[in-house]
């Protein structure tokens, strides 16, 4: 139990999977302008990263790796978390339309999610077995969702208050704001073996 | 059958040909990457074996075998933490089948940023011959510096027989023959830690070793195969 | 002609597809801390992008609307592990370097975005024009970022000295934060000229 605890800690502070591993860098500038839309993001991917990693990893183990269709991994992979995305889409539609519209674009694009393939192929390279592998997923998502948060909460301020000039104005600012948090959360590293 | 139900048929149909015709086309350059793929980690690992083994003025390896299909295991049984029990020898023998040296790779434990894989190379004798750090998770720029010859080189040319202790100067600044890389003690302590488990491993188990490693003389020795 | 020409060059400057679009931002950030790992990516990654161009470009009047996602990302994911399986085979260190990313590059919106926004409604040739030039830009950013990087993070460049020994580089600059900050940098950069032409122009 204490060990899946540090695995969760570890993903969510001293590996963060945007700050630190750059994955789900595209949604994380696109979503993070209001904190609503964040958390509704995060909670949405939350939900697709913790599925992609049981089918994922149920998938790989066994049928890929038994019928040595190993080299197949990306294709299976990258169309399961389509179809999950898919799924994730009708579902907030029916239950949360408001979000739905606020998530506009955004909620397909989670199948281009980095994070989303990313956390599924890590969790084989890192040869995790089947709960270990979901706990991961899950504790990542958690790290998305704080990180994306955080950052939505850090916009929506700088929106109000900064005379931002035109050139950073953007992308730029945006990205450079990121360093800094990167660079905050660096002090992490260490804390989890 | 209807438009709704033509138009999803030939959506399927589509579908699947691409998706058949794409893992078919992997299948086959699968085929002809596999046997590169399965020898390039093979290659990869000797390539550091080769780099610690005893080797010529000109830098050419003086080994005549195939180290790692003569490699072996050992354990150490004393109960530690510091180091993965489980050592991998790889000899080196000259075309006569004599051992000119072993590559022992070794994991410790107590890196700054997990475990740190080395490949120490040492004569019969238990002579540090050189270190290579094969995998390490170590601060970028200050934890890493364990791995350029200012720390590295210290190793070199020790061996319990001449009297070598393989300490620190911060753990004993009056009985000590190493220094640590600046700012990167707990790397270096790691390090050293596990040379020194390794040749005092090998002290305690030379017969063992050597006669494991000269190996039965049934053993293949390919004189060409030195890459 | 000319056409053709405007498809192969839009993508280095004009339509550069990271520092304008901001497409392709993770593999970006991760793996510019030394050029050739730049140069790698890019290349990578163009091979990709041409490849899934060219056959999108080729199948479009086959693809039905209603499934043409599901079925770029097959022939994208398949250009992705034929790249994965050749430099396993042929570049180890360079396939080591890269690592999740080389997989990663079939979620690169770079390439899905190309295929929709372009391939599927243009001749074979400026598909193919088009996936050169873009992957072009792409790899020029790529080679800038990760210069910037080496340079000031590690003091080198391919792996060669710059400085002299008494240079002290600054180790930030090749973990994240110092990938975050240089993409802001570059970006307000390009932004600032893109302003100075616009003005100049009008």
């Amino acid at each position: 139990m204490g060990e899946l605890l540090l695995l969760i800690l570890g993903a969510v502070l001293v590996n963060n999977f945007v700050l630190s591993r750059f994955l789900g860098i595209c949604p994380f500038l696109g979503v993070s302008k209001k904190i609503e839309t964040a958390t509704g993001m995060g909670i949405a991917v939350i939900f697709v990263m913790t599925l992609t990693s049981m089918i994922c990893w149920i998938l790989q183990y066994y049928v890929l790796e038994p019928l040595n269709l190993g080299f197949l991994q990306t294709i299976v992979f990258i169309l399961v978390i389509a179809a999950l995305v898919q799924l994730v889409e009708m579902i907030i539609q029916k239950i949360a339309p408001p979000l739905y519209q606020a998530l506009g674009i955004y909620l397909p694009l989670i199948t281009t999610n980095c994070a989303v393939l990313g956390v599924a192929i890590l969790n084989v390279t890192k040869g995790f077995g089947f709960v270990y592998a979901v706990v991961f997923g899950f504790g990542s998502a958690c790290g998305f969702t704080l990180a994306i948060v955080m950052f939505a909460g850090i916009r929506e301020r700088m929106a109000l208050g900064g005379r931002i000039p035109k050139v950073v104005d953007g992308v730029p600012i945006a990205l450079i704001t990121t360093a800094i948090l990167s660079l905050a959360f660096l002090g992490f590293s260490g804390l989890v073996k | 059958m209807n438009e709704t139900g033509k138009n999803s048929l030939r959506n399927i149909i589509v579908l699947t040909a691409i998706t058949v015709v794409a893992a078919f086309a992997l299948a086959i350059t699968y085929r002809v990457t596999e046997e590169k793929i399965n020898d390039s980690a093979r290659l990869e690992a000797l390539k550091s074996v080769k780099a610690v083994l005893p080797k010529d003025a000109k830098g050419n390896p003086l080994y005549a075998n195939d180290p790692d299909k003569l490699a072996f295991e050992m354990k150490i049984t004393e109960d530690q933490k510091q180091v993965d029990p489980i050592l991998v020898f790889y000899p080196g023998l000259s075309d006569k089948g004599e051992v000119i040296g072993f590559a022992v790779k070794v994991t410790s434990k107590i890196g700054y940023g997990g475990d740190i894989q080395m490949m120490i190379g040492m004569t019969p004798k238990g002579e540090i011959l050189d270190i290579q750090i094969l995998s390490m998770n170590e601060t970028p720029g200050l934890g890493t510096k364990v791995s350029e010859p200012s720390f590295k080189d210290q190793f070199t040319g020790k061996s319990l027989e001449t009297g070598a202790k393989f300490v620190l100067k911060k753990d004993d600044s009056s009985n000590y023959d190493l220094d640590a890389a600046s700012g990167a003690t707990i790397s270096s302590r790691a390090i050293t830690y596990a040379v020194h488990r390794v040749v005092t491993f090998y002290e305690a188990h030379k017969s063992e070793i050597m006669t494991k490693g000269s190996g039965n003389t049934t053993n293949p020795v390919n004189p060409a195969l030195n890459r | 002609m000319k056409k053709y020409w405007h498809e192969l060059t839009k993508g280095i400057l004009r339509e550069n597809p990271l520092f304008i679009i901001v497409l392709g931002t993770c593999p970006s950030l991760a793996i510019t801390t030394k050029v050739e790992n730049g140069i790698g990516m890019g290349l990578a990654a163009t091979f990709v992008l041409v490849c899934s161009n060219v056959f999108i470009s080729l199948l479009r009047k086959i693809i039905p609307k209603q499934v043409r996602i599901p079925a770029f990302i097959v022939v994208i994911a398949a250009f992705v592990t034929i790249a994965d399986l050749v430099l396993h085979a042929y570049a180890y260190p360079l396939w080591q370097a890269l690592g999740l990313f080389i997989p990663l590059i079939v979620v690169n919106c770079i390439i899905l975005g190309r295929a929709e926004a372009f391939a599927q409604s243009n001749n074979v040739f400026a598909s193919f024009m088009d996936g050169v030039g873009m992957g072009l830009g792409f790899t020029l950013a790529l080679i800038l970022m990760s210069a910037i990087r080496e340079i000031l993070g590690n003091g080198t460049f391919l792996g060669m000295k710059v400085f002299g020994e008494g240079f002290d580089p600054a180790v930030m600059m090749v973990l994240p934060p110092g990938g975050f900050l240089t993409l802001g940098f570059l970006i307000a950069v390009v932004n600032a000229i893109n302003k100075r032409m616009k003005e100049r122009n009008t």
